[in-house]
């Protein structure tokens, strides 16, 4: 009998074996209400009030995206986008708009005060976006903003997409698939090259992501068929997703024109302050400017 | 809990080198049958704390001859993960002579792993190699050795340089026996060659510096014919 009871606990461990720690991965923080400057949450850096932004540059929306309503702020004068250079950045996993505000903030500087607007946005499950997130959540929120962005006017050579962290991923994947709008320019902080380096680099051992993960995410790979010239930010102390190989294998695998900014004693949320926020600014700006 | 957290857990859950106690370290009596759960892994700093990776198996040893004994496991953890997980070995006494009191021996272990997922099937095999000096008076057993596990594959992801193929990874351990059980506990130092640090999961460092790893271990074993 006892035999009976450990085979059907080890078959029902089997058939029941299908555990995936995917949604596990995602970190999302909600608010019901956006604080952005007043937001008294444990932050990398704060900008001083000449990184103010005035209250009429700074416009909440929500648009929907795939039946669920997912929120962005646009820096800057939503009538002037058909003409106006913008920044879209992709926020990475932990946290929600008002974690990265500041870092909105300071893209809305590059180049001078509101001289490119900037889009900042929750991807569904984040801040006040309904939902649960997801993988395919988080290509498809970017890929509803760059709609909203095209609905306004904006073409793709008037687009900078900026990732950071996990969101290198989409920014790197509408870099490099058709969609909206074919960014002109991509900037990369932090990147991770792919789902299955990440697995092998932290088990030591060549193991399929297959094995804990079903994410499909593939920087290194899509990164080749890039067709925006790159800017790569990554901090040499980066412990969660070191230079080596992650960064470094995204950079190599870019077809080009790119430039990399491997900052010194960085790790993987503090770039922007260790390299010197006006260093920052002007690097973004160069980019831009040369490209 | 933040996604360092959450891949340290999984990550750990992979490490396949630190995935039991080693299974048998002085061969058991030739015909004999035991039933051997394991708990335990690297240690990783987790929920502002540190704990022992949860990785359990479940294995099977016999008795060959007296010098040799046979065994199977299978991991729990990996299952529930859908990877199918299975290390199957052999214990060969080497050498075995009184001393004091007690007696002490060597034995080697050539063992490998066999990996392959429910979902698409890919499937990876790794050999290892375990080395055990012990030594035991009565019902207590101290051993000490190394285990080497190693990694075959040239490449990783996106054509990457695999940067190590043998990992050794020094280990203390010590049993009680009673008549019905063995129980054991066992620390490894994983991998003290490679860098811990600038990795997902946030593994212990020991002695402060990111040389490697530490993994703890539980062994339980119920004597089935003894």
């Amino acid at each position: 009998m006892r035999k009976i009871i450990f085979l059907g606990a080890l078959i029902g461990l089997i058939a029941f074996s299908c555990a995936r720690l995917d949604s596990f991965l995602f970190n999302p923080y909600k608010t019901d209400e956006y604080k952005l400057d007043a937001y008294d949450g444990k932050l990398q850096f704060r900008l001083g009030p000449e990184f103010d932004i005035p209250q009429d540059k700074i416009h909440l929306f929500s648009i929907s995206s795939q039946g669920y309503k997912i929120w962005g702020i646009y820096i800057g004068d939503t009538t002037t986008i058909s003409s106006d250079t913008v920044i879209l950045y992709c926020h990475g996993n932990t946290g929600h708009i008002d974690y990265y505000w500041q870092r909105a903030k300071l893209l809305a500087h590059v180049g001078g005060k509101l001289r490119y607007g900037v889009l900042i946005f929750d991807y569904r499950g984040y801040g006040k976006s309904e939902g649960e997130p997801s993988e395919e959540a988080i290509y498809e929120d970017t890929k509803a903003m760059m709609q909203w962005l095209k609905d306004k006017g904006l073409t793709g050579d008037r687009l900078v997409i900026y990732g950071y962290s996990m969101g290198t991923a989409p920014a790197t994947y509408w870099s490099s698939h058709d969609g909206p709008l074919t960014p002109r320019w991509l900037i990369l902080e932090a990147p991770f090259a792919s789902a299955e380096l990440m697995v092998q680099d932290g088990a030591y051992f060549v193991l399929p992501k297959q094995y804990v993960t079903d994410l499909e995410i593939n920087n290194a790979e899509w990164i080749k068929n890039a067709k925006a010239p790159l800017l790569l930010f990554h901090g040499t102390e980066d412990k969660l997703l070191a230079l080596d190989p992650h960064g470094k294998t995204v950079f190599d695998n870019h077809p080009g024109p790119k430039q990399a900014v491997f900052v010194e004693g960085a790790t993987h949320s503090d770039v922007p302050v260790i390299l010197g926020i006006e260093a920052y600014i002007s690097e973004i700006y160069n980019f831009i400017k040369s490209h | 809990m933040n996604l360092k957290d959450i891949i340290a857990v999984l990550m750990g859950g992979i490490f396949l080198s630190a995935c039991s106690v080693t299974r048998v370290v002085e061969p058991i009596p030739q015909g004999k049958q035991e039933v051997q759960f394991s708990f335990g892994g690297p240690l990783i700093h987790l929920f502002g704390t540190t704990i022992p990776t949860p990785l359990t198996s479940l294995a099977y040893n016999y008795g060959c001859k007296d010098n040799l004994t046979l065994s199977g496991g299978l991991n729990l953890t990996s299952l529930a993960f859908g990877v199918i997980h299975l290390d199957l070995g052999a214990t060969y006494g080497l050498w075995q002579d009184s001393l004091n009191s007690g007696y002490a021996g060597l034995s080697i272990r050539p063992s490998f792993y066999l990996t392959t997922d429910i979902y698409q099937w890919q499937t990876r095999f790794f050999p290892q190699f375990d080395v055990m000096g012990y030594y035991r008076i009565k019902k207590h057993l101290v051993y000490a050795g190394l285990v080497n596990f190693f990694e075959l594959k040239r490449a990783r992801a996106h054509n990457l340089p695999q940067p190590k193929h043998w990992f050794w990874n020094p280990t203390i351990g010590y049993q009680f026996e009673s008549e019905k059980w063995r129980w054991q506990v066992e620390f490894r130092w994983l991998a003290p060659d490679v860098r811990s640090d600038y990795r997902v999961p946030d593994y212990v460092q020991p002695f402060g510096k990111p040389n490697g790893t530490i993994g703890f271990y539980i062994g339980i074993t119920r004597k089935i014919n003894w």
